[in-house]
């Protein structure tokens, strides 16, 4: 299930947790799992898009930055190595 | 001494309802020893016994990667539970097994509570309990611990169970046949030490390479026997780089058999308003063109609004503040360079910028519905297919949707890209992007010459950066930055309708912004443009023998062949480096100091035609960034080259463009 999950994030690029859980037929809590499992051992890395330092009290740019951040999940080296072998 | 029931589960599974059902008052809390995590601990009675209940934290599994997941794992293992009653979600059967299949694993006398299922039948799934039952081979009961359905047969279960654990069952998992061979041989070399845990538990635990249990064994066990341990770990591990994977893959197989047929869900899921909205607004091939026309219907009803009903309030405004201000000071009898500094400096070019804040709240307004709403997170994802067709990946668009309100934060948000390539990238071709900065000197130059077309120009203009984008990067990925985009999905938000509140908020904060460096950095600009605009003494203030006019002149021939080689379109352009608004106040201050009273609009129609005034936009589109998106660049690629690279070769971009732009008309009979 871990490696279709992944090989799926690879093959299919853009897609959300919904159109994931859709696609393998598995439902939306199990490939919530799974993408934790996944980030945990290292195949997948999430970014909450916050990952700005400067904090935005003290960032003269604050007002002009994006207030919604987008969540993604990027395969990593492990995840692209491990995709590319099956 | 009364037996004892844990109740182990992930968040939100109802344990803690359960736990509240069966001890009501009679409970206390307090903390595991030696941590923060809370404990808590009840009594139930069920005949004439009493049971003493303990609520574990909740947990998704039984790692070693929280506190919570070591309180609960040691608790269990240390086999003062009599039974541990699994409590899982109904609605989420699939994921809360996965607790439920280590828990098997470990050996533990397991009972589950199948919650919520009045949840679950409300989703119209269907659940056997039976079969799930056979297959996990312990007692399954369905609850809804809300409402005290169940308890009284969950309990009776637990209290069988309780009485004779002999009949727990001891789940045995294949993790395929590699790993199962390294397992067979750990466990024979663990078999009849004195390990506590079932010796099979433990060889899966040192293959997943849990530091807790090989610390247990490192106690227990000879040196000469964790070498031998060790060895084999670092064996299968080398053997298989993902063994991990396969171990937890292993579990998942199980679920997977356990589940099949005995957990269903209709066919066909009720789709929510976001999935319906979703089907047509991120459809693979009209999901683009349906962003450009909501783009382009923002834009026009920006034009609409802010020009047609607005338009020339807050210009009627500047224009009679400033007539009062040089009352003001000729009754005071002020200086006339005073008068002049005050009249065509902070009136003609910092007032000049003011006048446009009509359609910049219109258009902030419009564009901040569209983000509370959850669509704009949408424009990554409906830009990816396009984005991969020149080699980038639909997340390197988030950055540059960010710039479209300021390229800093814009160059910064491609932090959130892991990949060197997509990030260089996406920081050199950041500057594109329309900010808010340039939308002065658009609608300048609108009002000028297309004031019937604003909506189509502005839309160009913004469509013009993203294409210029999206080919420079097509270019960078072929030369600077080779290499392969990495894959991703996003979470997208619900869409939501969007509170007046959030979208006050980011217009204000927009404008507000936009008031602030009017009366900093614009206005600094701007007065020292205007000293070099009326020195050396003697000669006619604003004009081509100023300071100003003979450094514009020696830059203008540049401009030449782009039909706008004049020495006042040249230090405006020149004044943009420091920052974009500063192009429109430089204009309005070099214009409105040559001809009293004139409006910066009839100045451009006299200096530039259509075709030259296009060419312009093209300029101040694409040129160099301003110095605090450069020194972010430099910041943010650690090197002062790719700096000086960016400044470079986006003015090489936008003269070409703009040169372009004009030629080509030229050649079409345009003017």
């Amino acid at each position: 299930m871990l490696k279709a999950l992944l090989q799926e994030i690879r093959t299919a690029g853009c897609l959300s947790r919904a159109q994931l859980a859709a696609k393998l037929g598995e439902p939306i809590g199990l490939i919530d799992e799974g993408i934790e499992q996944l980030k945990r051992l290292g195949y997948l890395a999430e970014d909450s898009g916050e990952r700005c330092t400067a904090g935005c009290g003290r960032c003269p740019y604050a007002s002009l930055c994006s207030q919604n951040f987008v969540k993604t999940l990027s395969l990593t080296a492990e995840g692209q190595r491990l995709t590319a072998e099956h | 001494m009364p037996k004892t029931v844990a109740l182990a589960g992930n968040p939100n599974s109802g344990k803690t309802t359960l736990f509240n059902a069966l001890t009501g008052a009679n409970h206390h809390v307090a903390n595991w020893p030696g941590v923060t995590v809370e404990r808590k601990e009840g009594q139930f009675r069920c005949g004439s016994d009493v049971y003493t209940v303990v609520d574990l934290p909740g947990i998704y599994s039984l790692g070693a990667f929280s506190e919570d997941e070591l309180v609960a794992r040691d608790y269990i293992l240390s086999g003062e539970p009599d039974v541990v009653v699994n409590v899982i979600d109904a609605t989420n059967v699939e994921r809360n097994l996965y607790l439920t299949t280590q828990l098997l694993e470990m050996g533990a006398n397991v009972v589950v509570a199948l919650n919520m299922v009045d949840e679950a039948e409300s989703l119209a799934m269907s659940l056997d309990a039976q079969a799930l039952s056979k297959r996990l081979g312990v007692p399954v009961v369905p609850t809804v611990a809300s409402k005290r359905q169940g308890i009284d047969q969950l309990m009776a279960a637990a209290v069988r169970a309780a009485a004779d654990p002999s009949v727990k069952r001891k789940l045995d998992l294949s993790y395929g046949q590699s790993v199962d061979a390294k397992v067979t041989q750990l466990e024979k070399l663990l078999k009849d030490r004195d390990l506590v845990y079932p010796p099979r538990w433990v060889a899966v635990k040192l293959l997943e390479g849990d530091g807790q249990v090989l610390k247990m064994v490192e106690e227990r066990l000879t040196s000469q026997d964790v070498e031998e341990l060790r060895r084999v770990c670092e064996e299968a591990a080398a053997e298989n780089s993902d063994l991990q994977l396969e171990i937890v893959d292993g579990r998942y197989r199980f679920i997977q058999k356990v589940t099949r047929g005995a957990v269903a869900r209709p066919k066909k899921e009720v789709p929510t308003l976001t999935d319906r909205l979703d089907k047509v607004l991120t459809h693979r091939f009209w999901g683009l063109p349906l962003f450009a026309v909501i783009i382009f219907a923002v834009f026009q009803l920006t034009f609409v609004i802010g020009q047609d009903l607005l338009g020339g309030l807050v210009g009627e405004g500047v224009g009679l503040l400033g007539e009062y201000i040089d009352g003001l000071l000729a009754r005071a009898n002020a200086s006339e360079l005073l008068r002049s500094y005050v009249a065509d400096g902070l009136i003609g070019g910092v007032g000049v910028v003011l006048e446009f804040i009509p359609l910049i709240v219109i258009l902030y307004t419009l564009m901040g519905l569209l983000e509370d709403s959850g669509y704009m997170a949408r424009a990554a994802y409906v830009m990816d297919n396009t984005m991969r067709k020149v080699g980038l990946q639909g997340k390197t668009f988030i950055p540059l949707i960010v710039a479209f309100g300021c390229n800093v934060p814009g160059v910064m948000a491609t932090r959130t890209l892991e990949n060197k390539k997509d990030r260089m990238t996406a920081i050199l071709i950041n500057p594109f992007m329309s900010c808010g900065a340039k939308l002065p000197i658009y609608l300048a130059f609108i009002a000028a010459f297309f004031p019937k077309y604003g909506a189509l120009v502005l839309f160009s203009l913004y469509v013009l950066g993203v294409l210029v984008a999206l080919a420079m990067g097509k270019l960078f990925g072929r030369t600077l930055f080779k290499g392969e985009s990495s894959h991703f999905i996003m979470e997208l938000p619900p869409y939501r309708m969007p509170t007046l509140r959030n979208v006050v908020r980011n217009m204000w904060d927009n404008v507000s912004s936009f008031l602030v460096r009017a009366g900093t950095v614009i206005f600094v600009v701007v007065s020292l443009l205007w000293v070099l605009a009326v020195l050396p003494a003697g000669v006619e203030p604003y004009g081509s023998e100023s300071i100003l006019g003979r450094v514009g002149a020696v830059i203008a021939p540049v401009f030449a062949p782009a039909g706008f080689g004049t020495w006042q379109a040249s230090v405006g352009l020149f004044a943009g480096v420091a920052a974009k608004e500063a192009v429109v106040a430089t204009l309005g201050m070099v214009y409105a100091g040559v001809e009293e009273g004139v409006e910066l609009v009839s100045a451009l129609q006299k200096a530039f035609t259509p075709l030259s005034a296009f060419a312009f936009l093209v300029m101040t589109l694409l040129y160099t960034p301003c110095v605090a998106t450069l020194a972010t660049i430099k910041k943010e690629t650690g090197s002062a080259k790719w700096a000086f690279f960016s400044a470079g070769y986006a003015f090489a971009v936008g003269w070409l463009g703009a040169v372009l732009v004009f030629q080509l008309g030229r050649l079409f009979g345009l003017s």
